[in-house]
């Protein structure tokens, strides 16, 4: 048995790789996804274009205005003379955010009265927005806070400070999100879309009847089909926490075993669907696209691309039947927080299900249609 | 020259009808999609779980702590006298923030000693954790704001015409209530056209070199543009009928508003769509096997699409070399084109550079197309 499995995984390998430019997609593949992911997706908001139309004209006008570009978040783009040229700037995309300052802004803040400041945000990408309004809102209630304490010094401390202290990443970088979740996304594709064009393949070339009418039992054709794009898998995990370390210094605080053992756990499932794909499908493209038709929705409702608590809850609810789910989360914290089996096992058995319940539905299937 | 094109096409569209299937999928991926993402894409952080451990447990901090769980971003998930078991709860990600109110506390707001709030913050999500962080530092802001104010009350001080200071008055243009689908939905557009255009095609031509019909096709006078059109002219109907779809469910579902030009929409997305399936023809010339033109194809047009087209991410906020990258990626010319077509009201007035750019780069890869296929034939 072990030898005709043997024999299988080698010619499997010699395709695969016979054609050697298929060698840096497989290899490269992984590592570009982890810099375009980790240099490319980041969500925080940083030099935020703002205009200003400032009929105010005063010091504490400028003030106010330095407040925003010395916050860091915000960058003056443009001085415009009116409102309606603000009109044009947000308009044609040169600015995202204005701040209208009125004539009597300046005689009022001396005075020591309440005066209201108007800041127009471009909503049309409403996640940056959400974000600009939020610094733009701490940027003037810190500032206004900082006009009652230079009339009235005494009340400075008596109002609460926040002092947080960020655990498992400090310094917030996304990398630490994304590289585990690129892990899952290699992983899932590799195994996954090329398991299934790879039996398509010999389908579509004849060459699956020849199989069958050899002595090679299903199991055996099935191992020997699915062990290279399992090893491809694990290869290409090895490289992403390579170049997530050297890269984006993202460590591995677990148990490296751990990590691995549970990937093997996943890839059940994952080969599971790939043959299932290949019992449906008569042509390689027919193959891929069933596959990218699992894959796309997959992705989406794994948290790996948005976090799931803000999903509405039907959606939340759906989110439990994806085994990506269960595998993010254990690479995310095993990588992040060191976290072992003892916390991590739920998820390990839901996803261990999974994978036995896909591989015994498809192997009996793929054993049908084998006959 | 159109004669000899017309079979190809179809052929090729006969090759399309025969498998009703993928052809179904093809249809029927871009609406799943829209609608996946338009409801469970938003990246509006709310209910996050968080713990408090309060210490001082005055009316000071009873106050501040019922203003931060009544609030729609937080949800509180215990409420603690002490600090045993507190990391657990941080590790196992029961929540993602915990604040700890100090005992001296209210001690400190009374003398005014500078009363402060620790948070400890789950950063494994970057995102969340920051977003929900600017949550809570305006809370606590809006709550010192109103202390001031109490203890102005109490003093006796009062402020003819309101507490001095300056307050924001916020204005969002364009999409005032910051649905996530009326930016989300359009941009989707260009994703999905991207993936569908570049996968689709990327198999045909390889398909035909590994099943050997190419060199039947080669054997007759049909020349490599004429062969290039052929491939491209059904895939191009095609995607035009998912564009159709997009915008309609784009409307009927999602209630997007649409202030732009409809012909302007359908120009930048006809020549948007020749990009994508000129990638995935160029891809599939290079390309022996189906195999390997997937995996290029998936590399080359899903992920930069998805990452360096402004949908996910502002191009603002990436690195410089990052930034210069996403200017060879057509989907961010058709990204911006198509938000502001929906939301800013564009029409041909606005988007002809990115309708400039969007051509150059047609006529780049069509070329490169025809010349691989010569190089390919010899």
């Amino acid at each position: 048995m072990l030898s005709v499995i043997r024999h299988i995984v080698r010619k499997e390998f010699i395709q695969v790789l016979r054609d050697k430019r298929m060698i840096p997609p497989l290899f490269l593949a992984p590592i570009i996804q982890l810099v375009l992911f980790g240099y490319a997706a980041t969500v925080d908001v940083k030099s935020i274009t703002l205009a200003v139309a400032d009929a105010s004209r005063t010091r504490e006008s400028r003030e106010l205005v330095s407040s925003f570009t010395q916050s860091g978040y915000f960058v003056l783009k443009e001085q415009a003379s009116s409102p309606r040229e603000i009109d044009g700037l947000l308009q044609t995309g040169k600015a995202e955010a204005a701040l209208v300052i009125p004539v009597d802004f300046g005689r009022q803040i001396e005075a020591g009265r309440a005066v209201s400041v108007q800041m127009i945000i471009d909503g049309t990408d409403a996640n940056t927005a959400t974000i600009i309004q939020n610094y733009a809102a701490l940027i003037m209630s810190k500032y206004s806070r900082s006009l009652i304490v230079r009339v009235l010094p005494r009340f400075l401390s008596l109002t609460p400070r926040v002092e947080p202290r960020i655990w498992f990443n400090p310094e917030l970088k996304s990398a630490f999100w994304m590289v585990p979740g690129i892990i899952c996304l290699v992983l899932l594709v590799t195994t996954l879309i090329l398991t299934s064009m790879g039996i398509t393949r010999e389908r579509e070339m004849g060459t699956l009847e020849q199989l069958i009418v050899s002595p090679i039992k299903p199991y055996e054709l099935i191992l020997g089909k699915t062990i290279p794009f399992a090893i491809i898998g694990f290869v290409d995990i090895g490289l992403i926490l390579i170049a997530g370390k050297l890269v984006f210094r993202v460590p591995v605080r677990g148990s490296l075993v751990f990590l691995l053992g549970s990937g093997l756990v996943f890839i059940l499932t994952t080969l599971g669907l790939g043959l299932f794909i290949s019992t449906l499908s008569r042509t390689q493209g027919q193959a891929m696209i069933t596959a990218i038709f699992y894959v796309m929705p997959a992705m989406l409702l794994s948290g790996i691309i948005s976090p799931i608590e803000s999903m509405p809850a039907v959606i939340r609810a759906i989110t439990y039947l994806n085994p990506l789910r269960y595998y993010g989360k254990i690479v995310r914290e095993i990588l992040v927080k060191a976290n072992g089996p003892s916390i991590l096992w739920p998820d390990l058995a839901v996803l261990f299900a999974f994978g036995v319940v896909t591989i015994v539905l498809s192997s009996l299937r793929f054993r049908k249609y084998l006959e | 020259m159109i004669q000899r094109i017309l079979p190809i096409a179809r052929k090729e569209a006969i090759q399309i009808r025969r498998d009703p299937r993928s052809l179904f999928l093809a249809i029927g991926l871009p609406i799943i999609l829209i609608i996946l993402f338009g409801f469970a894409i938003t990246y509006d952080i709310r209910h996050v779980p968080i713990g408090v451990i309060d210490l001082d447990r005055s009316s000071l901090s009873r106050d501040l702590i019922s203003r931060i769980s009544a609030s729609e971003y937080f949800y509180l998930r215990f409420n603690s006298r002490e600090y045993a078991g507190v990391e657990k709860t941080l590790k196992e990600g029961r929540v993602t923030i915990i604040i700890v109110v100090p005992r001296d506390f209210s001690r400190n707001a009374a003398r005014g000693a500078g009363p402060t709030l620790q948070l400890l913050v789950d950063g494994m999500n970057n995102n969340s954790a920051l977003i929900a962080m600017g949550y809570l530092n305006q809370l606590v802001e809006k709550f010192s704001t109103d202390m001031l104010a109490g203890t102005f009350a109490r003093l006796g001080v009062s402020f003819a015409g309101g507490m001095p200071g300056a307050e924001l008055r916020t204005r969002i243009w364009y999409n005032p209530e910051l649905t996530s689908s009326n930016f989300i939905v359009p941009g989707l557009i260009a994703v999905i056209m991207m993936i569908m255009s570049a996968t689709l095609t990327s198999l045909t031509v390889s398909r035909e070199w590994e099943t050997g019909t190419m060199e039947q096709m080669i054997a007759g006078p049909v020349r490599a543009h004429e062969v290039v059109i052929g491939k491209l002219i059904p895939y191009f109907g095609l995607g035009l009928a998912q564009v159709v779809l997009i915008v309609i469910v784009s409307r009927v579902i999602f209630h997007v508003p649409f202030r732009g030009n409809l012909l302007c929409l359908f120009t930048v997305s006809s020549i948007f769509l020749l990009c994508g399936l000129g990638i995935g023809v160029f891809i599939s010339i290079i390309a022996r096997s189906q195999q390997l033109s997937y995996t290029v194809a998936t590399l080359t047009t899903i992920l930069p699409s998805y990452l360096l087209s402004g949908f996910i991410s502002p191009i603002s906020s990436m690195p410089r070399l990052i930034r210069l990258v996403t200017y060879v990626v057509p989907a961010r010319y058709f990204l911006t084109t198509l938000r502001g077509i929906y939301l800013k009201g564009y029409g041909f007035g606005q988007v002809w550079p990115q309708i400039i750019s969007l051509t150059v780069f047609f006529a780049v890869i069509f070329t490169a197309c025809v010349k691989a296929f010569r190089v390919r034939l010899d």
